[in-house]
C-alpha cells in the first residue's frame, strides 16, 4: 500500500516536470472526486425472510480522487466494507475490508492516449471485451496494465490493452491482451464529412490467457475471440451488427464443453422529430467469456452482451428483470415512439407523447452429439447448433404501451399497461416453479404547486396468479428547494398464502445541494432480484434504516 | 489513404498473431479417458498411509447444476478410489421438500443449516476440499477436483482409524487418531454419518427431461456425532510424539428413515486454527 503510493507520488512529480516543460499557460492543477457511503441497519424479520445481521450494521463506501495537469492525469480510488451490503457478491467474506482497489495515471494528446495502472474499457458493443463498473451489481472488473489508444488520421483510431482483471481485492488468475480499430469513413475522407450517408467498419480481438491445472480435462491456455463490426447510416436512419466468435473455451459457464460460442446483434433505429422506431435482434450461443475460466456469477467477466428487453423504471414493471443468458439465447425487440403535435386533436396545447414496446426471448435450439451424451456433457463438444436457429423455449416476452401527457402548466401525467411473461425456472435458475404471467398497471400523475414545490403520486398493480400473486404500489413524493420526502407501501394483497400478504412500508426524505446529498429511509424491502443490462442479482429481504451520503467535488 | 488502411489492418493482424489461441482436437479433451491413473494407494499388501481427502458437497435436489459436483466427485473416485472421502450436505432452498413432487424427500438437516448459515455459502454447489475455512469455498465443481490433486499426494501427519457399530437402535463408533510424525497442532476431531443408495427426485440441468425421479444420492450427510464443526481434542500446542494416540468413542440413536446397511461413518481431523483437513477417514456400518 505504502509502495504504491510512492510510486504514484513519484509518478505524479514526473508528470508536472514534463508538464512544466510544455510552458502553455492552460497547465494547472485540477483536483477533483466524489464520496458515497450506504449504510444500513438491519432489524429481523421473520415474516418477510429478513435475517439479522450479527453485525447489525453494513457499510458500502466509496471515493475517487483525479488530479490532472495539462496532458497528464492521475487517479485513486479507495474502498471500505465494513462488512459488505447484504445480497453483494461476498462469498465467504471476500469483499470485507478496505483498501485501495484501483489507481491509474493518463496521458492523452490529439493523437495518443496511454493510461497505466486501473482501466475501463470497450471494444464496440461490448462482444469481445467489456470492462466496467456498476455499483448497484457489485460489479467491478477494471483491468489492471496498460492501454493505448492512437488516432492514425481521423477517423481511424486503434487501441491496445494489457492487463489483468480485479478479483474482489485480488487479481482474477488469466492475462487480458486485446487489440481494436475503428474506421468511421466520414471523418477520414474530407468530401464526405458532411455526407447524410455514414458508414464505419470496426474490428477487435481479445485473448485470454490462464495456465490449465484441471486433473481431468486438457484445457486451452490461450482463448481467443474475435469481431468484426459495421455501422450505416442515411439521414436519420441508423444501421449497427456485429458478430463475434470465440474459440474452445471449457468453463464453469458452460460446464467443461468444448464448442465454439458465437454472437450476432443487429440493431437498427430510425428518429425524426416527434418520431422514433427501434428493432432489434441477437443470437447467442456459449458466448461467456471470462478471465478466470472458473469464475461463476458477475466475477471478472470480459464478454458482454447487450440487453435485448426494455430495462423498466417502475417498481412493479421491474419486478420480474429479464437476465442476459449468455450460454444461449436469441431474442427480438420492437419500440415505436410518437409525439402527438401541440395544438392537435390528441397532442392538445402541450402534446402527447406514445410508446409501444415489444419484446420477445427465446432459448436457442440445441441437438444432441448423439444418442447416448446428453446435450451438454462435460468434456466433450456440447451439442450442435447453427446461426439463428430458434428454440420453442419462451423465456420472456413484454408489451407495453405507455402515454405521457402534459395537461396544463401545473398537471403532467404518464400512464403505462405491460403484459409479461416470465420463465421463471430459466430465469431464476431454479426448477419445479409455475412461469409467471402478469398485467401490470400504472398511474402517475404530477401536480407542481408552484415554481419550485411539486407533488407526484403513482398508483402500480400488477395482477397474476402465480408466485406471490398480486401487488399494489402506492406511492406520494415532495419535493422543495433542497428537498425531497418521499412515501410508499408495496402491498401483496393477492399472496395465496394469507400469512404473507404483507405491507413494505418505506418513507424517506433527502437532503440535495451542489454536489452534496443525503438520504434517509426507513423501510422494508422484499426478496427480489435487481439487473443492470442484463446483468442482476439477488436482493435479499430487508427490514432497517438505510442513510446514503453522497459528495462530489 | 491507402497506406493509412493497410497500415490499421497490418497492426491488427499482428495483434492476432501476437494474441495466440490453442485449439483443443476432439478425442484429445480427456487428460485421462479410461480412468486408468493407478490409486496413490500401494498395493502390494503392506500397509501404505494414504492421505485421504474431504470433499464437503453443499447441495440440493431441486438445484439444477448441483450433479455436475456429484460427477466430480464420481469421477474422482474412479481415478483415486477410496482417498475420496466425499460428504454431500443437503441445504437451503434448494433442498427444501415439495409435498407430491419429485422432490418429496426431506434431505436436509440441523448441522447442514448451521454451516449453510456459518459458512457463508451464498450459493450452490458449493465445495469446501479438505478445509473448513469459509474463504475457500468453491463454487465451481471442476475447480474441487484441481484443489484435491493438491492434497492427494501431501504425507499424512496422522492417521484415523474409525470402527463403527450398531445395537440395540443406536450406533456407535469409535475413532483412534495417531500421529505419524511428531505433531504440535491443535487438532479437532468430527464424526459423521453419511448415507448412499438412496433413491429420490434430482434436477439435473445436463439431462432431458431435467427432473430425475430415480437418481442415486450417495454420500448424504444424516448427522453428526459430535456436531457440525465436531469437538477440539488437542487444544494446545504441545509436542504430540510419534506413534501417540488420541481415542474417542460416541454413540446415538438412529432415525427410522435410514437405510443402516448404506450407511457409513465419516471421521476426519483438522488443524484448530488453520481449519485444513489433515486426515479423514470413511468406513462403512456392519450390522
Amino acid at each position: 500500500m505504502k509502495k504504491f503510493l510512492f510510486l504514484l507520488v513519484v509518478m505524479f512529480s514526473a508528470f508536472s516536470l514534463w508538464a512544466q516543460k510544455d510552458g502553455k499557460s492552460e497547465n494547472k492543477f485540477n483536483v477533483s472526486g466524489n464520496f458515497q457511503s450506504d449504510l444500513q441497519y438491519y432489524f429481523e424479520d421473520q415474516k418477510i425472510g429478513a435475517v439479522a445481521v450479527d453485525e447489525k450494521l453494513l457499510s458500502n463506501s466509496y471515493a475517487n480522487f483525479m488530479i490532472s495537469y495539462g496532458k497528464f492525469s492521475a487517479g485513486v480510488r479507495f474502498e471500505g466494507y465494513y462488512n459488505t451490503l447484504l445480497g453483494f457478491p461476498n462469498s465467504g467474506g471476500k469483499n470485507d475490508g478496505f483498501g485501495v482497489p484501483s489507481y491509474w495515471a493518463n496521458f492523452t494528446n490529439d493523437k495518443l492516449e496511454v493510461t497505466v495502472g486501473h482501466f475501463y474499457e470497450q471494444f464496440g458493443n461490448g462482444l469481445t471485451l467489456r470492462s466496467y463498473e456498476e455499483k448497484s451489481l457489485g460489479i467491478d472488473n477494471a483491468i489492471l496494465g496498460a492501454r493505448v489508444k492512437y488516432t492514425i488520421v481521423p477517423g481511424v483510431n486503434i487501441k491496445g490493452i494489457i492487463g489483468k482483471q480485479r478479483y474482489y481485492w485480488k487479481l482474477s488468475d488469466g492475462i487480458l491482451r486485446g487489440v481494436d480499430g475503428e474506421i468511421q469513413f466520414n471523418e477520414m475522407i474530407k468530401s464526405l464529412n458532411d455526407s447524410q450517408f455514414r458508414f464505419g467498419i470496426g474490428g477487435s480481438f481479445v485473448s485470454k490467457y490462464q495456465k490449465e491445472d484441471n486433473p481431468i480435462y486438457n484445457l486451452p491456455n490461450n482463448v481467443a475471440t474475435g469481431a468484426g463490426r459495421i455501422n450505416i447510416g442515411y439521414s436519420g436512419f441508423n444501421l449497427i451488427s456485429e458478430y463475434a466468435y470465440k474459440i474452445n473455451d471449457p468453463s464453469a459457464d458452460n460446464n467443461y464443453i468444448y464448442r465454439p460460442g458465437q454472437a450476432f446483434l443487429i440493431n437498427a433505429t430510425y428518429s425524426q422529430k416527434g418520431l422514433g422506431v427501434i428493432l432489434s435482434t441477437k443470437w447467442v450461443d456459449n458466448m461467456s467469456l471470462r478471465s478466470d475460466r472458473n469464475a461463476t456469477l458477475s466475477d471478472v467477466t470480459v464478454s458482454y452482451l447487450p440487453e435485448i428487453t426494455r430495462n423498466y423504471t417502475y417498481v412493479l414493471q421491474a419486478f420480474y428483470p429479464y437476465a442476459s443468458q449468455p450460454m444461449g439465447e436469441w431474442g427480438a425487440k420492437g419500440e415505436f415512439f410518437y409525439k402527438f403535435k401541440k395544438g392537435s386533436k390528441l397532442g392538445g396545447k402541450y402534446g402527447t407523447t406514445i410508446t409501444l414496446n415489444y419484446s420477445r426471448v427465446h432459448n436457442i435450439k440445441k441437438t444432441a452429439l448423439n444418442d447416448s451424451t446428453p446435450i451438454g456433457t462435460s468434456g466433450t463438444y456440447g451439442y450442435n447448433t447453427s446461426l439463428f436457429a430458434i428454440g420453442n423455449e419462451l423465456y420472456y416476452q413484454d408489451i407495453n404501451v405507455e402515454i405521457s401527457k402534459k395537461w396544463s402548466k401545473k398537471w403532467y401525467t404518464n400512464i403505462a399497461y405491460m403484459n409479461l411473461f416470465y420463465n421463471y425456472n430459466v430465469l431464476m435458475g431454479t426448477a419445479g416453479h409455475e412461469n409467471v404471467k402478469a398485467n401490470i398497471a400504472v398511474i402517475e400523475a404530477t401536480y407542481k404547486i408552484t415554481d419550485k414545490y411539486a407533488l407526484k403520486g403513482e398508483v402500480q398493480a400488477m395482477f397474476t396468479k402465480q408466485d406471490k400473486g398480486n401487488w399494489i404500489l402506492g406511492q406520494l413524493e415532495f419535493t422543495m428547494p433542497n428537498w425531497f420526502f418521499t412515501v410508499f407501501d408495496n402491498w401483496n394483497y393477492g399472496n395465496p398464502d394469507k400469512s404473507a400478504r404483507v405491507h413494505y412500508l418505506n418513507v424517506g426524505f433527502g437532503y440535495v445541494k451542489g454536489g452534496n446529498r443525503i438520504q434517509l429511509t426507513y423501510g422494508k424491502q422484499r426478496e427480489g432480484v435487481m439487473c443492470v443490462g442484463g446483468v442482476c442479482r439477488h436482493v435479499p429481504a430487508s427490514n432497517g434504516f438505510a442513510l446514503s451520503i453522497s459528495s462530489t467535488f | 489513404m491507402k497506406k493509412t488502411i493497410i497500415l490499421t489492418f497490418a497492426v491488427l493482424l499482428a495483434g492476432l498473431f501476437v494474441a495466440s489461441c490453442d485449439k483443443i482436437e476432439e478425442g484429445e479433451y480427456l487428460k485421462n479417458p479410461n480412468n486408468s491413473q493407478p490409486t496413490p494407494a500401494d498395493t502390494t499388501g503392506q500397509k501404505t498411509l494414504l492421505r485421504k481427502v474431504l470433499i464437503l458437497d453443499f447441495t440440493g435436489h431441486k438445484c439444477g447444476n448441483c450433479p455436475k459436483g456429484h460427477k466430480i466427485i464420481t469421477s474422482l473416485e474412479g481415478t483415486y478410489h477410496d482417498a475420496v472421502v466425499p460428504v454431500a450436505i443437503h441445504c437451503s432452498n434448494f433442498a427444501k421438500p415439495e409435498e407430491g413432487t419429485a422432490f418429496a424427500t426431506d434431505f436436509r438437516t440441523e448441522e447442514g443449516n448451521y454451516m449453510l448459515n456459518n459458512m457463508y455459502i451464498e450459493q450452490i454447489p458449493s465445495g469446501l476440499v479438505n478445509t473448513l475455512l469459509p474463504s475457500a469455498i468453491s463454487d465451481v465443481p471442476t475447480e474441487w477436483a484441481a484443489q484435491f490433486a493438491e492434497y492427494v499426494n501431501i504425507e499424512p501427519e496422522l492417521s484415523l482409524e474409525v470402527v463403527p457399530s450398531v445395537a440395540n437402535g443406536s450406533m456407535s463408533s469409535n475413532v483412534k487418531l495417531t500421529a505419524e510424525t511428531v505433531c504440535s497442532r491443535k487438532l479437532s476431531l468430527c464424526v459423521y454419518v453419511v448415507e448412499d443408495n438412496i433413491i429420490s427426485g434430482q434436477l439435473d440441468y445436463d439431462s432431458d427431461p431435467s427432473i430425475i425421479e430415480d437418481y442415486v444420492h450417495n454420500h448424504v450427510f444424516r448427522m453428526s456425532f459430535n456436531g457440525a464443526l465436531g469437538e477440539s481434542v488437542k487444544d494446545n500446542t504441545e509436542e504430540m510424539a510419534k506413534g501417540a494416540t488420541i481415542e474417542k468413542s460416541y454413540s446415538k440413536a438412529i432415525k427410522p428413515e435410514w437405510n443402516i446397511s448404506n450407511c457409513k461413518v465419516v471421521a476426519f481431523v483438522y488443524d484448530s486454527d488453520t481449519k485444513e483437513v489433515l486426515q479423514a477417514e470413511m468406513v462403512g456400518i456392519s450390522q
